[in-house]
């Protein structure tokens, strides 16, 4: 529609809100975020992992690989000038995919890369299912070794716990044992894809009616059943290999999860994980051990990832990969819903520095001196009262007002007035900052 | 032991699943909906039940305010809320129809033109089934005296729930189709069915064997509540 043809009312309206399924951070809500992020991307980098960054928008092709994301998926797609169809990613594992098919090839040996960036579906906003949020994640690319399942779980679980969350699970499964199983059973394509799609939705209702529709033998059916009811701690493998009978498939399966399951003991993750034999991801990609989270008083995963060994083929690279993304906002919710510690590291001192006409020279000069020892040093830009400016200062949570003025004889005179808890110690730091001012308290 | 809390339907549904999850001994407290109180603590079984619109009962499960509810399927998929389907309750049973007035030469969904206007309080069930069934309808939604639209012209039919099928014919309506049968359902959270797995089993084993118990003792005991509930529609419920 053309900007003239709306009314000029809904134009006025228009220009104070976002599209749906978006938002805004202000500084404070930021922080928490930011603070998540960096406690992450510490995490990654303590494990070896190297950052990387794609572009927001790729091709749309690029971003629909067979698998993957596809044309019914709710991707936002809209042609460019060139007339290309192109989209906003959804999600950060295929476009490292193509990246590192195209450039990184010779450093996967195996590569092991993190990333926290934006990702864009077009889902209707509703609970925890934004139109834009932010992912924080790792891949390691170039490995079929069962110990990188192992490490992309552990390196999770030590995300979570770096970002001061106590009460959350993960859940730990394997695409094979449920393909396996089907195959054995002599299912076809069409009748698996109804039993995934109602194992996916956990609709035990549909899951039974359809298992009844098969008209398998009565132990067939039973086998089929019971990936609805194959959960608990690492035991639950005994059960799995009975079900998983003669099928190869199926028991490799069994036999890479208690290799992983193992692992994870020794990482000492072993407390927070459940064996789910029947755990389903929506995306096709995934191959092998496949994983996702959840936290207390959050009622939708928080994490999830998994082996996906073909995708990468797509792009001309046969190499198996397996990762992992961390949904931001999902953590903050689990952190606001309590299941946190209260944040441990406490920033910088933060001062306000106020001067009379006269002496900027001074004032500016010490704001240099401050911020070069690492301080946080903001200047009152208005001349106002110090009171005003203490006020203000203390609302902001700032430590301590340095203000500049003509003292006695018009000398330059440097008060400081402290308000942190830890007063003795911004005292410290003040006076060995600033040694040859003279600081009045 | 922190409480499982239920969502339940407020309306017809309540008494039989309220007497259902009692004779299954998930929960023994007082519950009706007489007082102006909404939720009702039951700290010997651990249970906690929150009176909701019925309508809403997939939206507090989706959100985790409860990690169980009961709600009719009609509901669940018209919501379209992800959450867990864990047993048929085999009460509030009832099915989907199409109907047209009595008069129609209509006699099978086939037969409506791409032109025909359909009246429903399900548009998004309604809306599915014709785009499966490769007719191009247009779905008007109403929310209630459904007989109404095709005796005043504003539709050719109506996608609708009805249980014996009584109400249609005394307005004069003939059913063309069945979309899809319905009956209530104990639904989880996503997360609670994970987290809270046992306490889960627990109650949906109790009350596997407890509806398995009514099947066994034929019309005796129990299956007064079924039937009771057979009879009142869900979908004439709000």
């Amino acid at each position: 529609m053309q900007a003239g043809a709306e009314k000029w009312c809904d134009l006025v309206s228009r220009r104070k809100q976002t599209p749906s399924g978006l938002r805004d951070y202000t500084p404070s809500e930021l922080a928490i975020r930011r603070r998540l992020e960096q406690r992450i991307a510490a995490v990654f980098e303590r494990w070896g992992y190297q950052e990387l960054m794609t572009p927001t928008l790729e091709f749309a092709d690029v971003l629909s690989p067979s698998g993957g994301y596809s044309d019914t998926d709710p991707m936002y797609r809209f042609s460019d000038p060139d007339g290309q169809f192109v989209a906003l990613r959804p999600e950060m594992t295929t476009p490292i995919a193509r990246l590192v098919s195209t450039r990184l090839r010779s450093e996967v040996d195996p590569g092991r890369f993190w990333y926290i960036a934006n990702v864009f579906r077009y889902a209707d906003p509703q609970v925890g299912h934004r139109r834009e949020f932010c992912q924080a994640g790792v891949e390691i690319i170039g490995t079929r070794s069962v110990l990188a399942d192992a490490e992309s779980i552990a390196l999770c679980v030590d995300c979570l716990h770096g970002c001061g969350l106590r009460d959350f699970g993960i859940d730990i499964g394997h695409m094979g044992f449920v393909n396996g199983l089907m195959s054995d059973i002599g299912l076809e394509d069409s009748e698996a894809t109804r039993v995934k799609a109602a194992l996916l939705r956990q609709d035990l209702v549909a899951l039974k009616s359809i298992v009844a529709g098969l008209r398998l033998p009565q132990s067939e059916s039973d086998r089929l059943l019971a990936l609805a009811d194959l959960r608990g701690d690492g035991s639950i493998l005994e059960r799995g290999r009975e079900i998983a009978g003669r099928s190869r498939e199926a028991l490799s399966a069994i036999a890479e999860l208690e290799s992983v399951v193992r692992h994870l003991e020794c990482y000492g993750a072993a407390d927070v994980i459940s064996v789910d034999l029947g755990l389903l991801k929506r995306l096709d990609y995934y191959t092998g051990v496949i994983f996702q989270g959840h936290a207390r008083g959050v009622g939708y995963d928080i994490c999830g990832g998994g082996r996906y060994d073909n995708l990468l083929r797509q792009f001309g690279f046969d190499c198996p990969s397996t990762g992992f993304a961390i949904g931001i906002e999902r953590v903050m919710a689990a952190v606001e819903q309590g299941g946190a510690a209260q944040p441990d590291d406490e920033g910088p001192f933060a001062c306000v520095i106020t001067f009379e006409d006269g002496h900027a020279e001074a004032a500016l000069a010490d704001a240099r001196l401050l911020r070069a020892r690492g301080f946080v040093v903001e200047i009152e830009l208005d001349g106002r009262p110090v009171e005003a400016v203490c006020a203000r200062a203390r609302r902001n949570g700032r430590s301590c007002v340095l203000s500049y003025s003509s003292g006695s004889e018009g000398r330059l005179q440097c008060q400081v007035r402290v308000f942190s808890p830890r007063a003795s110690d911004v005292k410290d730091e003040l006076r060995s900052a600033l040694s040859l001012r003279d600081l009045v308290f | 032991m922190e409480f499982l809390t239920f969502a339940l339907p407020k309306g017809r549904l309540l008494q039989p699943v309220v007497e259902l999850f009692r004779d299954a001994g998930v929960f023994t407290c007082e519950i009706s909906e007489d007082t102006r109180k909404l939720v009702f603590d039951d700290p010997d079984h651990g249970s906690r039940v929150l009176l909701v619109k019925a309508t809403d009962v997939p939206t507090y499960v989706q959100y985790g305010s409860a990690d169980l509810g009961v709600s009719g399927k009609d509901v669940i998929d018209e919501s379209r809320k992800d959450v867990c389907e864990l047993l048929d309750l085999r009460i509030g049973r009832c099915r989907f129809i199409v109907a047209v007035p009595e008069t129609s030469h209509v006699s099978s969904v086939q037969e409506l033109s791409c032109n025909s206007r359909i009246a429903t309080k399900y548009p998004w069930i309604a809306e599915n089934y014709f785009r499966s069934m490769g007719i191009q309808v247009e779905v008007v939604t109403l929310s209630g005296s459904l007989e109404l639209a095709p005796a005043v012209g504003l539709a050719d039919a109506i996608v609708d729930i009805t249980e014996t099928g009584r109400t249609l014919s005394e307005n004069c309506l003939k059913i063309i189709a069945e979309v899809q049968p319905s009956s209530a359902r104990l639904i989880a959270n996503r997360v609670s069915y994970r987290s809270r797995r046992n306490d889960i089993l627990d109650v949906a084993r109790r009350l596997e064997e407890r509806l398995a118990g009514r099947i066994e003792s034929g019309r005796g005991g129990g299956e007064c509540a079924c039937e009771a509930a057979d009879r009142q529609s869900i979908a004439s419920d709000d």
